[in-house]
């Protein structure tokens, strides 16, 4: 019954969404041929374009054809070559997608341990110091962040490629040394961000009255984390990381952009600049469709990482 | 030593609308004056150096500090105008109404400000100082709209509120003259962080062309014109680099400073 709701919300946040999008395009005042084929277009050329775009169709037919169109698992041409750009979007997609699991990789691996250490050290100057970096990690942009590792270990240093982006299919060790300086860049910044999460949430664990019971008993401080504290935290995690899911696609346009990875931010970028409006307002419905679709595995997860939560509903409370 | 946090962001914040109020009185030279001597060190005309194009370097980060506090004040006040309100809305209704509400929030959640920029700069044909304001003032409404919620359902509890609708006063007057003044603080601390975050979408969208446009100077837009030049002139990037994580820094810190004086039960967990 649960899943059922969720999954009735997710689908009308979705539909509302896609409205946002069109209505953000197609509605804000000026003409969407002339703002795609820019200031000095003929008169011509642009009712030529309106006519190919169908845009003097009823605004709600265009959005039921621009839907029509998603649904079945297709994407709308290029408004100016006129080309299939669906091959290029899934490309690149799959491109960001590895950065940002990696990236995701990075800010968990460098936020759990600088997580937990702040909470058990939160009255030791270990502990400060940890949460000051943290503070501070939060203040760089990440351009900044992706430069100046460029300048280290890209140039200096030789030790990975300072830009550019190989496929997994041309070269695994290429692929993977490609994607370090990125995937760092955009891990450590989000992961200052939720070094706070983490640390508050196991202040919270290591205030309850099991905890202490465990370390009564015996349990050494650490061991006593890994058993009991993890778990624990492990609902407020999961939630923090998947809304999180959002920020971490923005980070890698910015992130692509320094790197001069053909991600689907630059390809994003690209298309603003080109004014391609069907292919911008598309990938955009897409990224939030994603962001979407995590938090609603995030509300799903619920009940898998919390027995309690799983049990209370079986039992109708 | 207790409130050093409040103080250390206070003093970075003084330092960054100080440098707003010195570019509008004062600058050593006009900040887009191409010329010669390119890529100068210091010097007693230009105190910072200058840039690849003779620009000088301090008149820049100065114009910069007016650019990122006008993106940042217009981007909160648009969060807090509009969120503010639907938060205690949200937090007095019951149903259909709050469900509808938080709902529209958890949408809104899901469009990064840089992509809401990218759509509205698209939109419009043209990035602009506009669209990175708007952009990034409609993602902090969510924001917005869940503490002022969360405190409003708090108040809107209390024995007072109870008091005040027992007597006849209307919602409009009980939340004007109750729910407001109480939420005010949380309000508060939420405006200092979520400046420290307009700022940083500020940056990031300048720097990719898509924010305050490439005639005004903007801490982002400078790293992104230095790029070039960080291997022989590092300090082109690194001191708007610098500013921003300074003002991010100094927001970030003065909203935590807030919430401890505000309320120090929270500071253990939080901080």
């Amino acid at each position: 019954m649960r899943t059922l709701k969720l999954l009735g919300n997710f689908l009308i946040c979705l539909a509302v969404a896609s409205v946002v999008v069109f209505a953000v395009v197609n509605l804000l005042p000026g003409d969407i041929a002339g703002v795609i084929l820019g200031p000095n277009a003929s008169p011509e050329s642009v009712a030529a374009l309106r006519e190919r775009m169908g845009l003097d169709e009823p605004l709600v037919m265009r959005y039921v054809t621009w839907m029509g169109t998603l649904l079945s698992g297709h994407v709308p041409r290029s408004a100016l070559s006129g080309a299939p750009v669906g091959a290029d979007i899934a490309g690149r997609f799959a491109v960001t997608g590895w950065l940002v699991f990696f990236g995701m990789g990075v800010a968990i691996c460098l936020a759990l341990p600088m997580g937990a250490w702040a909470a058990l050290n939160r009255h030791r100057p270990s502990g400060w110091l940890v949460s000051g970096f943290a503070q501070f990690g939060m203040a760089i942009p990440a351009f900044m962040v992706g430069i100046c590792l460029t300048i280290i270990f890209g140039v200096k240093l030789r030790w990975f490629p300072a830009n550019g982006y190989v496929e997994a299919s041309t070269s695994v060790t290429g692929w993977l040394s490609h994607l370090v300086l990125p995937s760092i860049t955009l891990g450590a910044v989000q992961g200052a961000i939720l070094v706070r999460y983490v640390r508050s949430a196991f202040v919270d664990v290591l205030r309850t009255d099991w905890f202490r019971t465990a370390r009564s008993v015996g349990w050494r401080r650490w061991a006593a984390v890994w058993r009991h504290g993890l778990r624990n935290t492990a609902l407020q995690l999961v939630t923090v990381v998947g809304l999180q899911v959002g920020s971490l696609f923005a980070g890698a346009i910015v992130v692509e952009s320094v790197f001069a990875i053909r991600g689907i931010g630059t390809y994003l970028l690209q298309n603003v600049s080109n004014r391609d409006l069907p292919v911008v307002s598309t990938i955009v419905l897409m990224l939030v469709a994603l962001v979407l679709v995590v938090n609603l595995l995030v509300d799903l997860s619920y009940g898998f990482i919390d027995p309690r939560l799983r049990n209370r509903r079986r039992l109708g409370r | 030593m207790k409130r050093a946090v409040l103080w250390a962001g206070a003093t970075l914040v003084a330092l960054v609308v100080l440098a707003c109020l010195v570019s509008v009185a004062w600058l050593p030279t006009d900040p887009n004056t191409v010329g010669t001597p390119t890529l100068a060190p210091p010097s007693a005309d230009h105190p910072l150096g200058t840039d690849n194009l003779g620009r000088d370097l301090a008149a820049r980060l100065l114009v910069g500090a007016r650019s990122c506090l006008l993106v940042g004040v217009v981007a909160v006040s648009i969060g807090a105008v509009i969120g503010v309100p639907l938060g205690i809305i949200a937090g007095g209704s019951r149903g259909v109404a709050a469900t509808v509400l938080m709902r529209g929030a958890d949408i809104v959640y899901a469009f990064p400000a840089l992509l809401l920029a990218i759509l509205l700069a698209a939109a419009r044909g043209h990035a602009s100082t506009f669209t990175a304001m708007a952009a990034i003032g409609l993602s902090t409404i969510p924001a917005f709209m869940r503490v002022t919620r969360s405190a409003a359902v708090d108040v809107l509890a209390q024995d007072y509120v109870m008091a005040a609708r027992g007597a006849g006063f209307g919602l409009g007057h009980i939340a004007l003259r109750h729910v407001l003044p109480n939420v005010a603080p949380v309000v508060l601390v939420q405006s200092s962080s979520a400046f420290g975050v307009a700022i940083l979408a500020e940056a990031s969208l300048s720097y990719l062309g898509l924010g305050t446009p490439p005639t005004t100077p903007s801490w982002g837009r400078m790293i992104y014109e230095a790029q070039s030049f960080v291997y022989s002139d590092i300090q082109l990037a690194a001191l708007p680099g610098i500013c921003i994580a300074a003002a991010v820094l100094g927001f970030n810190l003065l909203g935590d400073g807030l919430r401890d004086l505000l309320d120090p039960t929270l500071r253990e967990i939080t901080r």
